[in-house]
């Protein structure tokens, strides 16, 4: 039995893997829905999108965050909800990068008030998380072929 | 095989329905708490905010202190007026670096990019409080004012 095979058997790789990510985002989460204002300050600095644009996605982007963090927690709604993060770290990725790219001085507001982690150090980090959600989205899959 | 298919296309179905049933409940709690919250002013709208400098008016500032916000790449390639480069990410940094060079009595002016950077306001408010005194001020349109006044190339 190899190592991929062994943990894939494993029913704590899944529940891990879940825990960590609907952490991650419900934290994100929070901090954003407290402070919406704050938030639309931080996606303002990407000069991608401008007010009122920049408010109307404060608000509903952590509500998303959020109900996608708990709907993970469900088997019934485990597969949606990480199709839906996946969108939404890949758009996170592009805003991102594209911020990289213009040399942008500005941190990324991934965790609202929590965190002022520059734009590099947050790519690196989605990326993480990218692997772990599909690992989460393809565990079935990964199982069957690896058992 | 054909049945497994069908399975496996009823199940994207299935996944992408309940992705949007996702986004359909998350629009509907931010409009609800959008509701709750009074609506904000555009934080972009600068015309009623006495410590804004119009860009038409540099010219009477040049005794300031000028702090240029923009990214390092920007700031390196040529500034105005003998600016210190203040980050607003490395703001201890660039505090120290005005103390340095602030005689505790001239004013400040910060400067960003452009009308949409938004970081010259930020870092005038937070020097304000940190320096206590109301003579921070913040360049409207930022470099790009600077150089439709002809002041920078």
């Amino acid at each position: 039995m190899t190592a991929v095979s062994y943990l894939l058997q494993s029913v704590w790789l899944r529940m891990v893997l879940v825990a960590v990510v609907a952490a991650f985002f419900v934290v994100a989460a929070v901090g954003k829905i407290q402070d919406p204002l704050a938030f639309a300050a931080s996606i303002s600095h990407y000069r991608l999108i401008t007010f009122p644009l920049t408010y109307l996605v404060a608000l509903v982007l952590p509500w998303v965050e959020l109900w996608s963090a708990v709907a993970l927690l469900w088997q019934q709604t485990r597969k949606g909800a990480a199709l839906l993060l996946l969108v939404l770290l890949a758009a996170f990725q592009i805003a991102l990068a594209s911020a990289w790219i213009r040399g942008l001085d500005i941190d990324c507001g991934c965790l609202g008030s929590f965190d002022n982690t520059q734009v590099h150090g947050a790519l690196a980090r989605n990326l993480v998380l990218i692997s772990f959600i599909l690992v989460i989205y393809c565990y079935p899959i990964l199982r069957r072929r690896y058992s | 095989m054909n049945s497994d298919r069908i399975r496996a296309f009823l199940e994207c179905v299935k996944t992408v329905r309940i992705a949007l049933g996702i986004c359909m409940v998350s629009i509907l709690s931010g409009l609800i708490h959008g509701l709750i919250l009074p609506w904000p002013e555009d934080p972009t709208d600068s015309s009623a905010d006495p410590y804004r400098v119009a860009w038409q008016a540099v010219g009477d500032w040049q005794h300031a202190v000028w702090l240029d916000a923009r990214p390092i790449a920007e700031f390196s390639a040529g500034t105005f007026a003998d600016a210190i480069w203040f980050s607003y990410e490395n703001y201890d940094a660039g505090f120290e670096a005005l103390l340095s060079q602030w005689d505790g009595f001239a004013p400040i002016v910060v400067f960003c990019g452009d009308a949409a950077c938004g970081i010259s306001r930020q870092v005038a408010e937070r020097l304000r409080v940190d320096l206590g005194t109301d003579e921070v001020y913040w360049l409207e349109n930022g470099w790009q004012g600077l150089r439709m006044g002809g002041w920078v190339e």
